[in-house]
């Protein structure tokens, strides 16, 4: 008997020997592609079993419009802030409630007390909804995408509506109920409203009865003449003088940082790759860094969420950007999904200039590449920016921008925002600009006169 | 008789020609296409809010001057010109304006002017103060 249980244990013993022996051959000879391991699929159940177990993720807004049931708004910029994780608690809890369509009338919703998604690109309802576990997509067929998502919460009853608006603005679909975050967005666009800046404000254009744009649009204004604000600087995210700044300042983004080879080239450009990834940092302030490891994909079908999910961790997890950011578009292309983000700074946007999108071949400041649900290439404009002690004015209104545009051929129905931001001419300080977009074109106004 | 017949007669010609004139005006007033947009209500005499500000929008001719003067009453009951804001309406044919309210009334006055044409509308917004609010937020009734 008691030589039976040992030979039991022998067995045992021998045949994790022999698991591990085939692991460690596999990640030393097939050079980290474990998915040529046979227990990679077995680890890969798991992994995905595990994904869809984990908290909803959905794409970000770009900026988020909190009114306090008057006639102007507060904006902020990014997904990352309390009013943006209380929509989407609330969007969270009514996303299994009955869809309804309903014509939409945005003066009559934004008298309330509201919070409004806004994304800068049109979002395919099917595509977004699945980030909540919903099945709603299906009852949605007549809102194919949206552009904004007006939550109107009622603090004493716990009551809620979400609209999710179409592009034009004239429908929504509408989910209705009871949700525990009610009150704490009421609170937050309490909180927001009585905070924000007295010198900026935000109108919406349909409610000011300015509808001739393509829909509502919140645009900046001044309750001054002129308009007072802080100038940003910008100081690079890497300090690279020799091989040795480069290696230890980008180690975050090598899984094998021990065995990382740097060169520098004579344009003062640094590489360094080790077996699954290279990183470029050129003199001009552009980080590139591509992935090849194909053991990191997931077997998981990639979805605007969950490829989103898998850009928004990577991102979070570079210790180097220190300036907040947000989603500014997303593309589809042959290498994947296209996460395109730019900063924000002081609650206004920075823009990269004309000229400095053509030196560095990027229109936003950020662009990740998800590809089977893992981050395969990352661009950015490696700089931080912060406010500086000058100051500059603006005394030309959105109204003054857009007479600009239309002199240049721009047609007013066309007009789908008109951004006030920061804009990177890359000299000492970035001041401020008018942007004035389309669908396919942007026209940038001067602020002074 | 034949007096009563001539005003009863001019009577019924003056009242058809009523609404003539009264277009007439009309197309003068907007004769450089000056109106304002977005109002909360135009049956009403006055606005009331708790807003610090309010914006005034519109629509009139490329070229029109646009000047709005936001007035408060002092102490003595006199009007009082708080702000003032000049700007000319370029192609869009839009102008727009956030102005800053004190509590208390405030009459807002937006004169138009192109060529030697003038308009002019004016909005009462009285700005309760914030407590007021708080207070009936909580449901307290106040007497």
């Amino acid at each position: 008997m008691e030589r039976r249980r040992i030979s039991v244990l022998r067995s045992i013993v021998v045949f994790v020997l022999m698991a591990a022996a085939v692991i460690q051959t596999g990640m030393l000879w097939l050079n980290g592609n474990q998915s040529h391991n046979i227990f990679y699929y077995v680890s890969g159940i798991f992994k995905n079993a595990a994904d869809s177990s984990g908290s909803p993720v959905t794409v970000s807004p770009g900026k988020v419009a909190v009114g306090n049931a008057g006639s102007t708004f507060a904006i902020i910029y990014g997904g990352d802030n309390d009013a943006a994780k209380y929509s989407e608690s609330i969007i969270s809890e009514l996303a299994k409630k009955e869809a309804k369509s309903v014509d939409f009338d945005w003066t009559k919703v934004l008298k309330y007390r509201c919070a409004v998604l806004a994304f800068d690109f049109p979002v395919p309802t099917g595509e977004y909804m699945p980030g909540f576990f919903s099945e709603n997509e299906n009852e949605m067929p007549e809102l194919k995408s949206f552009k904004n998502i007006v939550v109107v919460p009622s603090g004493e009853s716990q009551d809620a509506e979400v609209y999710f608006v179409s592009p034009q603005g004239s429908k929504a679909v509408l989910l209705k109920g009871q949700s525990q975050y009610a009150d704490k967005l009421v609170s937050e666009v309490e909180k927001v409203s009585e905070n924000a800046p007295d010198s900026i404000k935000y109108i919406s254009t349909a409610q000011s009865g300015l509808n001739i744009f393509s829909s509502n649009i919140f645009v900046a204004q001044w309750t001054q003449n002129q308009l007072q604000y802080g100038t940003v600087t910008k100081t690079p995210a890497f300090s690279c003088q020799n091989e040795n700044d480069f290696r230890t300042e980008t180690g975050q983004y090598f899984k094998n940082y021990p065995a990382v080879r740097v060169s520098v080239d004579s344009n003062n450009t640094y590489t360094g790759s080790d077996n699954t990834t290279v990183l470029k940092y050129y003199s001009d302030g552009v980080l590139e860094y591509f992935n090849y490891d194909d053991s990191s994909n997931s077997k998981a079908a990639q979805t605007l969420s969950s490829a989103y999910s898998a850009c928004d961790s990577f991102l979070k997890s570079d210790s180097s950007i220190k300036t907040g950011y947000y989603l500014s578009d997303v593309n589809i292309t042959g290498d994947g999904l296209t996460f395109l983000f730019d900063y924000y700074i002081n609650n206004l946007p920075v823009i990269l200039s004309e000229g400095l999108s053509v030196r560095t071949d990027m229109t936003h400041a950020m662009e990740v590449v998800v590809k089977d649900n893992t981050v395969k290439k990352f661009k950015r404009y490696a700089y931080n920016y912060s406010v500086g002690t000058d100051n500059s004015y603006a005394d030309r209104d959105f109204l003054s921008a857009m007479n600009d545009a239309m002199a240049g051929g721009i047609s007013a129905n066309l007009i789908n925002d008109i951004v006030f931001g920061y804009s990177d001419e890359n000299s000492e300080y970035a001041k401020c600009i008018w942007l004035v977009k389309t669908d396919d074109s942007v026209y940038r106004a001067k602020t002074a006169e | 008789m034949k007096k009563i017949r001539v005003i009863i007669v001019s009577a019924v010609v003056f009242c058809m020609s009523l609404p003539c004139f009264s277009a007439l005006a009309f197309a003068s007033e907007n004769s450089m296409g000056f109106g304002l947009t977005g109002k909360a209500d135009s049956a009403e005499e006055s606005e009331v809010t708790f807003d610090s500000t309010k914006t005034i929008s519109g629509t009139a001719d490329e070229g029109t001057g646009i000047t709005i003067r936001v007035y408060t009453k002092n102490s003595a009951g006199k009007y009082r010109e708080r702000y003032s804001y000049d700007f000319n309406v370029g192609l869009s044919g839009l102008f727009s304006q956030t102005v800053a309210l004190n509590i208390g009334e405030n009459v807002i006055c937006v004169d138009a002017e192109k060529n030697g044409d003038l308009a002019e509308e004016k909005l009462t917004v009285k700005r309760k103060a914030d407590d007021i609010k708080d207070e009936l937020e909580r449901g307290i009734y106040l007497p």
